[in-house]
């Protein structure tokens, strides 16, 4: 969730410059962040299920099988 | 008191003298380039104001002022040739004209380079329809300064001969936005900048409770609160596109997963936690929204609508940009959208095999 807040940061950015600037190109790209954002959600999720089914657990903390 | 309730211009009578374009008190009228609209029915040849609208779209942005010289000089209409009046896009005709209907182009150009010579004329009276982009829009035109609130906001500008800033009260009404009427004079707190306000302060605070609720399911429906609100922000920025999909995508399905997969993996919710035990709030809630709805459908169906903002043509820009210049980024992410749905399917699927 703190990854949407960050990327709607960033998309407000976008957009009032877009608009500042008299260009359609800085919406034409939020447009691109919201659809990457998404793409990002459902992909999150899938892997968050996957692990939740493995170890029946999202515990982060308790996810450690990458680490060394 | 006379209002004005219907506008519409029958071209089988219309000869294209000009002489409504010059003498329009408002600076309502405008050539358009376009001339090519023969039908099969000489009653389609009357153009309501929807029909007028589109027309307004094509009118050939006003000439740029020359440096030293009084705008009282640019007479130049009918540029292009014959063509049909396209209502909005006012155009400073005869010099300093506070409150003419629409945003005199002229004058914004103007103002932006620090209005030279005698061009004072303030860019008031947002038109009612255009008030979404007069926050800082690129709107070349403003769009249809035809709806009949315009028109008697435009007048009301006219009535206070010189008050600039009577017309865009006028229309701030409508919608909220006085626009930049009070340039030039007093700064005034406009309906916009308290909207920001208001909207940036919930979006602050709902990011600041996202992070910091315990209850994961309470984060997600504060995110909700902040991606409501940033939708908001775009509204006030005029890129009102990218506000609806905001709303479609974030509120509407991202939001959704989010709390599918809270739902899914056992994240500490239930009965305690989500249900707070206020029925009757809610049943006040959902009593007041019905109200609303009522009362909305019924001042459709006796003829007062509710304000409807004409942003057709920026819709239309940014999609013509998209579609156009960005064709290859925008297959990419087509591609990458597929990608990604192929993946959580093939990510989530239960191994079946044997």
């Amino acid at each position: 969730m703190s990854i949407e807040l960050m990327l709607n940061a960033v998309n407000i950015n976008l957009v009032a410059f877009a608009a500042a600037l008299h260009d359609l190109t800085g919406q034409v790209f939020a447009l691109f962040v919201i659809a990457v954002a998404a793409a990002e959600v459902g992909i999150g999720l899938a892997i968050v299920i996957l692990i939740y089914r493995n170890r029946a657990t999202i515990n982060v903390d308790e996810v450690n099988l990458l680490k060394w | 008191m006379k209002v004005l309730d219907r506008f519409a211009i029958d071209y089988a009578l219309c000869m294209y003298c000009g002489i409504c374009v010059e003498v329009c008190p408002f600076d309502a009228l405008f050539w358009s380039p376009e001339f090519e609209y023969a039908e099969y029915d000489i009653v389609e040849l009357t153009h309501e104001k929807e029909k007028l609208e589109e027309w307004t779209y094509t009118v050939l942005p006003p000439p740029m002022i020359e440096e030293g010289r009084r705008s009282d000089g640019v007479t130049e209409l009918g540029r292009g040739g014959i063509g049909r009046r396209g209502a909005g896009h006012g155009r400073t005709r005869r010099g300093v004209r506070r409150g003419s209907l629409g945003r005199s182009g002229a004058g914004r150009r103007a103002a932006r380079r620090d209005a030279p010579g005698g061009v004072r004329s303030a860019p008031a009276a947002a038109a009612a329809a255009g008030c979404a982009g007069s926050g800082g829009a690129p709107a070349e035109h403003a769009e249809v300064a035809l709806d009949q609130g315009d028109v008697r906001a435009g007048a009301g500008g006219a009535a206070g001969a010189g008050d600039g800033s009577a017309g865009g009260r006028g229309a701030g009404a409508a919608c909220g936005d006085g626009g930049r009427a009070e340039q030039g004079r007093g700064r005034l707190v406009t309906g916009a900048e308290i909207a920001f306000v208001v909207i940036g302060v919930a979006a602050v605070v709902g990011a600041f409770r996202v992070v910091t609720a315990r209850n994961v399911v309470r984060a997600a429906l504060y995110l909700v609160v902040t991606l409501s609100a940033v939708a908001g922000v775009y509204l006030l920025l005029a890129a009102e596109f990218v506000a609806w999909v905001q709303i479609l995508i974030y509120v509407g399905a991202i939001v959704i997963l989010f709390l599918f997969g809270l739902m899914l993996t056992k994240a500490p919710i239930g009965r305690e936690a989500l249900d707070n035990q206020r029925r009757g709030v809610a049943f006040l809630v959902a009593l007041a929204v019905l109200g609303g709805l009522i009362y909305l459908i019924q001042g459709r169906s006796t003829g007062r609508r509710p304000h409807r903002p004409g942003g057709g043509h920026r819709w239309r820009r940014s999609g013509r940009r998209s579609s156009s210049r960005f064709v290859l980024p925008f297959e990419v992410i087509s591609f990458l959208l597929l990608a990604a749905l192929i993946g959580a399917i093939v990510l989530s699927r239960k191994e079946d095999r044997p």
